[in-house]
């Protein structure tokens, strides 16, 4: 897979991205790029500026300096929502759905976001059918058509972690920004993302954010360790794996 | 699915039949009130309901609490005076869309920029601007001053029609107008919620953070929330220009904002229609209480804080209260109902 990255224009590349706190530098001159295709893994310690990038990517914040190209277009000083519609997607960390509504309201939002006009603001929501099609059909990809007309803060924690994703797919995304899927996953549920991201991986270009190094190395094309906010090393993942320093700063005993 | 995700409007068929009924009662008042006194009290409670009810579109809609919304209301009663020549009523036709034309404006200045605010800050800015407009009243010699000034009130009169009423049946055909506009406010505002652009505003009060990451830009939606509700606000000032043939600072002032919150939190801040329940207890509790003690602000303050503090979801969760244990189990077993927490909240109180 690997082959692929050098041979067409990336969908989404960063040039000297950095981003300050105060007189913290959370985010120092990165430059990566994400092919079509590909699955992207930035992994990290903590504090190492993992979630900051996907925060300086997807318009959360903006960034202190350098420049963000998606599909060659700079969009560094674009609002967030507008690079939803360019086709830039994202899920979070901490999961952030709205809890008070049905699951497939949640969904159904997702889509309208990138699918109604205007002029079509005042059809009643439920007769919206392509809307509320995508919404099913983005419930269906993560398993979860069976319970649309539940209310969203009743789900278990993992299915929730599934929404959160379904939310990111409803818009159909090109590009897809994943903090940290995995987390506080058991295994089983853990198992079930991870089949889902390799089947993701086919249609969508994917950088994911992930602490599981097992689940990153066998799913990964291309990985970035990031250290204090900088990029330590970039590779396929057995040129990371063999990389002395990468081992030194971040995998320990574990490769 | 429509009714199931918005929770504010009825959830069943005996949901909105009693929403029927209620209407139908108010249109009945006129005969069953023993006096053309009480009939102009009840109009004076629905104009509050107007007030109110525009106002939950921002507050129960769309999660923006604002303490401005008076002014579009005072602002749209003072239009009437100004564009009505002394001694000679404007017809209705004219004088409803100028009012709704300069409340519209007004509020989409102010909106425009107090949006750019958030929560606390927004609170204080609506609250500036309508403090601002109210010294533009108070201060100015535009309507009369601090007196305020009497102005020919406007003709029930459509297409060249006009509605002759001997002068004792006047207060009941204002009456009508008032309740016909209250009821086409509902209907409107209730399908603008099923609507994709009203399941938009409810996202935005649930998690507009997350409404951005979407790809809404909920500026945009949120601007066109505020001054749709300032055109209604319109509407309510509109009516009570024609209702008392009177304006005075007072109808600007955030004290009339104020009122409209507490009117919400009273009927309920979960339903379309707790606003208009909360308005009409609100107008009938000052009556009670004015008639039974001099102090009639305890009273009131003492009942909205007992109705707040026992029924989290106003006066309109006294229904649902009533109804919820015979209500079947949602699947699967155990989970709670969108709003249980408040539900609870409630039983415990």
């Amino acid at each position: 897979m690997a082959e692929t990255r050098h041979g067409r224009t990336p969908l989404l590349a960063t040039q000297g991205l950095g981003r300050d706190f105060g007189g913290l530098s959370a985010v120092r001159d990165v430059a990566i790029t994400l092919s079509p295709g590909e699955l992207h893994a930035v992994i990290g310690p903590n504090g190492a500026g993992k979630s900051t990038l996907v925060n300086l990517l997807s318009g959360e914040l903006a960034p202190s300096r350098g420049e963000i190209r998606l599909a060659g277009e700079r969009i560094e000083t674009m609002p967030g929502w507008r690079r939803v519609h360019l086709g830039l997607g994202r899920s979070y960390q901490r999961t952030n759905i709205f809890k008070s509504l049905s699951v497939l309201e949640n969904v159904r939002l997702a889509a309208q976001a990138v699918m109604s006009e205007p002029r079509s603001l005042l059809r009643p929501a439920g007769s919206a059918r392509q809307i509320v099609a995508a919404a099913e059909a983005a419930l269906a990809r993560v398993g979860l058509e069976s319970s649309g007309a539940r209310t969203a803060g009743t789900l278990a924690h993992g299915e929730q972690r599934l929404l959160e994703i379904a939310m990111t797919l409803a818009s159909r995304p090109k590009v897809l920004l994943l903090d940290e899927p995995l987390a506080g996953m058991g295994p089983e549920e853990g198992e079930r993302i991870a089949r889902l991201l390799r089947d993701l991986a086919a249609e969508h270009a994917i950088l994911l954010i992930e602490h599981d190094m097992d689940f990153v190395f066998q799913v990964a094309d291309w990985m970035t360790v990031m250290v204090d906010g900088a990029v330590l090393a970039e590779g396929t993942p057995e040129t990371i794996r063999a990389n002395a320093d990468v081992q030194r700063a971040y995998l320990g005993g574990h490769a | 699915m429509a009714d199931n995700d918005t929770p504010m409007l009825p959830a069943s068929r005996a949901g909105w039949l009693g929403l029927v009924v209620g209407a139908l009662a108010l249109a009945a008042l006129p005969y069953l009130a023993p006096s053309t006194y009480y009939v102009e009290l009840g109009t004076t409670a629905l104009i509050a309901a107007m007030l109110a009810l525009s106002l939950q579109l921002l507050v129960g809609c769309t999660g923006l609490v604002s303490l401005g919304h008076g002014a579009f209301y005072g602002l749209a009663a003072y239009t009437v005076y100004l564009v009505t020549p002394a001694n000679a009523g404007l017809p209705m036709w004219m004088t409803l869309p100028a009012a709704v034309l300069v409340s519209g404006a007004v509020a989409a200045v102010v909106g425009a920029l107090s949006l750019r605010t958030k929560g606390f800050f927004f609170l204080m800015v609506t609250l500036a601007f309508g403090q601002m407009i109210f010294f533009v009243f108070h201060d100015t010699k535009l309507g009369g001053g601090t007196d305020g000034a009497y102005l020919a009130r406007p003709l029930i009169s459509a297409f060249g029609w006009e509605l002759q009423l001997p002068r004792r049946q006047r207060p009941i055909g204002t009456y009508y107008v008032a309740l016909i506009q209250l009821v086409l406010m509902y209907i409107g505002l209730a399908l603008l919620l099923r609507s994709l652009f009203g399941r938009v505003l409810q996202g935005i009060r649930v998690n507009e953070h997350r409404m951005v990451a979407l790809g809404y830009d909920t500026y945009r939606y949120k601007l066109a929330a505020f001054i749709l509700a300032g055109m209604l606000a319109g509407v309510a000032g509109h009516m009570w220009a024609m209702h008392r043939g009177f304006v005075n600072p007072e109808l600007v002032g955030w004290h009339r904002s104020a009122e409209a919150l507490l009117m919400i939190l009273l009927g309920g801040l979960y339903t379309l229609h707790g606003p208009i329940l909360g308005a009409l207890a609100w107008v009938g509790l000052g009556e009670a209480s004015q008639l039974i003690t001099e102090r009639k602000l305890l009273v009131e303050g003492l009942v909205i804080l007992v109705v707040v503090l026992v029924l989290r979801r106003g006066l309109a969760g006294l229904w649902t209260f009533a109804r919820r244990p015979a209500e079947p189990a949602r699947p699967p077993a155990g989970a709670p109902s969108p709003e249980s927490g408040t539900a609870e909240g409630a039983r415990h109180g």
